[in-house]
């Protein structure tokens, strides 16, 4: 089981949503974050002359999926996150131990 | 009670005797009855309108008329509720409804019980619609049912409530004479930090003090208020009619006083006994209007207007909305709660907090720059009131809306204001969130609608609209409930007001004169400047700027420039200092024309002489004319450099600029004794540097990002490096932020374009091996000069 961590543009967040829940993903969880990369916001608004470091609000999206559907996962949030222009954000893939379901206390895939 | 009767006798006989008949022991019951009263409010919410309230102990529960009969009894020796109001303590009309809430209140309660099984007096939300539909309640007309049953539960818990507090006023205050009474008063209004009442109240002091206040009555010439120890009261008997109400809002709004509890009981009988309508006539509707005036004090007003039934009146169409749940776990209060709960957050606004985060403190700059604030005022009054009846809240309440404020008789021009905010409250959240705001479509979109698809022509009528409604969607997040306005949120809707207002400014400017983009941005700043300098000298110097120095400079700088430039037809070198006491640091300007390897030059300078550059801009015109302006410090300390070792700073710069000194030297020279002097100030090793070219972020440079430990002779380490490559910089900003150093340096080959993919990786390398070379820590003999 992998878990995917996606720091996207807020207002792609419902084409995500869709996109990832036409493959077959049914549940995720969604964060208000804020943070910057490499552009620090410097080509954009924040005006003054001073430097700022800025932090951009972004959605982080987690979605924990079996291995095998990583690579479709991947794909659609590429897709559709894409806009070409610096704030994109990015993708993490991380191995998850273990997934345990609370209410029935299976494990493993069958708790995704 | 059920069992044996002689129980209940000896009880009854043993009450008279320790308590009622003992003076002393009233009194205690009593204040611990008043006393569990207050707890009681604060504890549960301060308010009826709690989306999940208690029967039994809630604002306006069974135990509010409970302690009215125990206070009826212990007190006044009263056998009831109904036996003490018959003797006159409050009128007919309003005991009938106190008791019929209370009818209410206990069938509910019964229901809740017999329903759930088990003794519950929470009504909470999955209990509602349960009970709901055992009392009858059926949906109907857009509202559910359990809609419809929570909004009679507000309405008989606020009467009741509203009839307990105003009895039991009166009883402490016969119990314990009218001196204490004031004590009396302003310990309950400190001890009702949260309660919605008093909470806004600021607290004076001042001796018994007359208002002169004289309303357009002609018959009433005489004062009819005044101030007895911080509160108004009315002198003598109320005037007939019921302007008089209104006036005294207006002067508690003006002096910031509270109202009496006399003059609330004043206006409560007034209203109930239907002698006189405060609405209906223009004058009423003019005075209500100028309650919407003051900045910061409009919430208070409103909000006790609303809890003595008097904004029911002047707006009736509030009545549809008051009580009124709105169903999910989303909105936390009923709609004219959160309706006022907007406005509270709105006039916090014009109370300026140090403590604030950016996001609020942009949105107070906001509401002070909006000139008319009663349309803005009114919007949030009015936003919601479309709700309650199904789908289709905006176009009613746009309907309602425009009836409301052309019967307050408000001009055209404000009416449609208030109408479009009303409109438009959810654009903005949706806006901000769900579209992509750096697109300039969608900006387009976005001033399309603000603009109402071009009506609007005025650029001054058009930001204000914009700023409202931005003020509009923040209040609107904050009355909501807690936790829905985050400063996520505030971001976003910020990042969209910032982006909407500058297209707006450019498109208007579009629509009057068709120039280029930043046209009418230059005649605006050169208009600035023109007691000055002539405005072709301005536009040129512009021109000449890419387009960040024209969004990042302000006038003053613009025109600091200017006379820089100017003294360059004097020397070759134009420099100024100036201490930044609030920065700690100073600040230096050094104009030039252009040359292979200038800013190394300068930097070097610099660091020769012991200062650290904190930050730098440097801007280079197209005619070759080179303004750099640099923040520095001591090396070490974080002192400015001080005035007395600026002279000699002067001497070397002018001498580097025209190739007298040797710059490499006297850096190398500093760092060997600098070098001797420190001691070893840390073991660790430094952080690698991070060096990274960018070929898209700008259209005519390659950028270059250097991120490194931040170190004394940095900057010039990388622009020597530079230098040496051939590589000529032409805008850089250096920043450090703690001991890190953000520096990006805008580059172009000698023949002023971008570096050729290939020298990429050589340069990115050099600049690496520089950067390291700082820090080495072998003091080896650096090769002979």
């Amino acid at each position: 089981m992998k878990k995917i961590e996606s720091i996207i543009r807020p207002h792609v967040l419902e084409a995500v949503k869709d996109a990832l829940q036409e493959i077959g993903i049914v549940g995720m969880t969604v964060t208000e974050v804020r943070g910057f990369g490499r552009q620090k916001g410097h080509t954009e608004m924040y005006r003054g002359s001073e430097y700022r470091i800025d932090f951009l609000p972004k959605i982080k999206i987690e979605v924990v999926l079996p291995d095998e559907m990583v690579d479709a996962a991947v794909d659609a949030i590429l897709r559709v996150a894409r806009t070409g222009k610096f704030g994109d954000g990015k993708i993490f893939i991380l191995p998850v131990a273990e997934a345990i379901r609370i209410r029935t206390g299976e494990r493993g895939e069958q708790a995704l | 009670m059920w069992g044996e009767a002689w129980v209940v006798h000896r009880l009854r006989r043993r009450l008279e005797a320790d308590v009622f008949e003992d003076v002393r022991q009233r009194r205690r019951v009593l204040e611990a009855l008043r006393e569990a009263w207050d707890a009681r409010r604060t504890r549960m919410g301060g308010t009826a309108l709690v989306q999940e309230p208690n029967v039994k102990e809630g604002v306006g529960g069974l135990r509010d008329w409970h302690v009215v009969g125990w206070v009826a009894r212990i007190g006044y020796g009263a056998p009831s509720v109904r036996a003490w109001c018959a003797e006159g303590m409050t009128s007919g009309a309003a005991y009938e409804l106190a008791h019929a809430a209370y009818d209410f209140l206990l069938r509910v309660r019964n229901e809740m019980h017999f329903t759930m099984g088990r003794r519950v007096d929470q009504l909470t939300l999955d209990v509602q619609p349960v009970v709901a539909e055992q009392l009858g309640y059926r949906d109907a007309r857009g509202m559910c049912a359990s809609e419809r049953f929570m909004r009679d539960y507000y309405r008989h818990a606020h009467e009741l409530h509203q009839f307990s507090e105003g009895l039991l006023e009166r009883a402490w205050t016969d119990i314990h004479g009218p001196v204490a009474r004031w004590d009396r008063v302003e310990r309950r209004e400190a001890s009702r930090a949260q309660a919605s009442l008093a909470a806004w109240f600021s607290r004076r002091r001042s001796r018994a003090r007359v208002a002169t206040f004289s309303p357009d009555l002609s018959h009433a010439p005489e004062p009819l208020f005044a101030i007895v120890r911080g509160h108004l009261v009315l002198r003598g008997d109320p005037p007939p009619g019921a302007l008089w109400i209104l006036h005294a809002f207006a002067v508690a709004q003006r002096e910031q006083i509270p109202l009496s509890d006399e003059l609330k009981w004043d206006i409560r009988r007034r209203l109930l006994d239907g002698a006189g309508d405060p609405s209906r006539s223009p004058e009423a509707y003019r005075l209500f209007l100028r309650l919407l005036e003051p900045r910061g004090r409009v919430a208070s007003t409103l909000r006790q207007m609303h809890e003595l039934g008097v904004l029911v009146r002047v707006v009736p169409e509030f009545g549809r909305i008051t009580f009124l749940v709105q169903h999910d776990s989303y909105h936390a209060f009923t709609i004219d709660e959160h309706t006022l709960r907007a406005l509270e957050a709105l006039d916090r606004l014009a109370r300026r907090g140090a403590a604030w985060d950016p996001e609020e403190r942009r949105l107070s700059e906001l509401f002070e720059s909006v000139r008319e604030v009663v349309p803005l005022y009114l919007g949030v009054l009015l936003h919601d009131i479309g709700k309650g009846q199904g789908s289709g809240h905006v176009p009613r309440g746009v309907r309602i809306a425009a009836r409301v404020s052309r019967r307050l008789g408000m001009d055209e021009r404000a009416r449609q204001e208030v109408v479009f905010l009303v409109a438009h409250h959810l654009l903005m959240s949706h806006v901000s969130q769900r579209r992509d705001v750096t697109e300039e479509s969608v900006l387009a979109e976005f001033i399309a609608r603000i603009t109402e698809g071009g009506r609007v022509t005025d650029l001054d009528q058009a930001m204000e609209r914009l700023k409202r409604l931005t003020l509009l969607t923040y209040a609107d997040m904050k009355g909501v409930g807690p936790g829905v306005w985050t400063r996520w949120k505030g971001a976003m809707l910020l990042e969209l007001y910032e982006r909407a207002s500058e297209y707006l400014q450019r498109r208007l400017a579009r629509s009057t004169d068709d120039a280029p983009w930043g046209e009418r941005a230059l005649e605006q700043i050169a208009r600035e400047l023109a007691t000055e300098f002539p405005t072709e000298e301005v536009i040129h110097h512009l021109a000449q700027l890419p387009e960040r120095y024209r969004r990042a400079a302000t006038p003053e700088r613009i025109a600091e420039h200017l006379r820089l430039i100017a003294r360059l037809s004097e020397r070759p070198v134009v420099i100024r200092w100036r201490l930044c006491p609030e920065r700690s640091c100073t600040e230096l300007s050094v104009c030039t024309f252009d040359q292979r390897g200038l800013f190394a030059r300068v930097a070097g300078t610099l660091t020769a002489h012991g200062a650290n550059i904190l930050s730098a801009d440097v801007y280079t015109r197209r005619d070759g004319i080179v303004i750099d302006t640099f923040w520095l410090t001591e090396v070490g300390v974080e002192q400015p450099i001080g005035p007395e070792r600026w002279p000699r700073i002067e001497r070397d710069l002018e001498a580097a600029v025209c190739g007298r000194l040797d710059v490499a030297a006297a850096v190398r020279m500093w760092r060997l004794r600098a070098r001797r002097n420190r001691s070893k100030t840390s073991s660790r090793a430094p952080l690698p540097p991070i060096v990274r070219c960018d070929a898209e972020a700008s259209a005519h440079c390659t950028v270059i990002e250097v991120k490194a430990e931040d170190m004394p002779g940095l900057a010039y380490a990388v622009a020597h490096a530079l230098e040496a490559l051939g590589v000529n910089i032409a805008f850089a900003k250096i920043a450090t932020e703690k001991n890190l150093a953000f520096d990006v340096f805008y580059v172009t080959d000698a023949t002023g374009r971008k570096l050729a993919p290939a020298r990429v990786p050589l340069v990115e390398r050099a600049i690496a091996d520089a950067v390291r070379a700082l820090s080495a820590p072998s003091l080896q003999p650096e090769s002979a000069v």
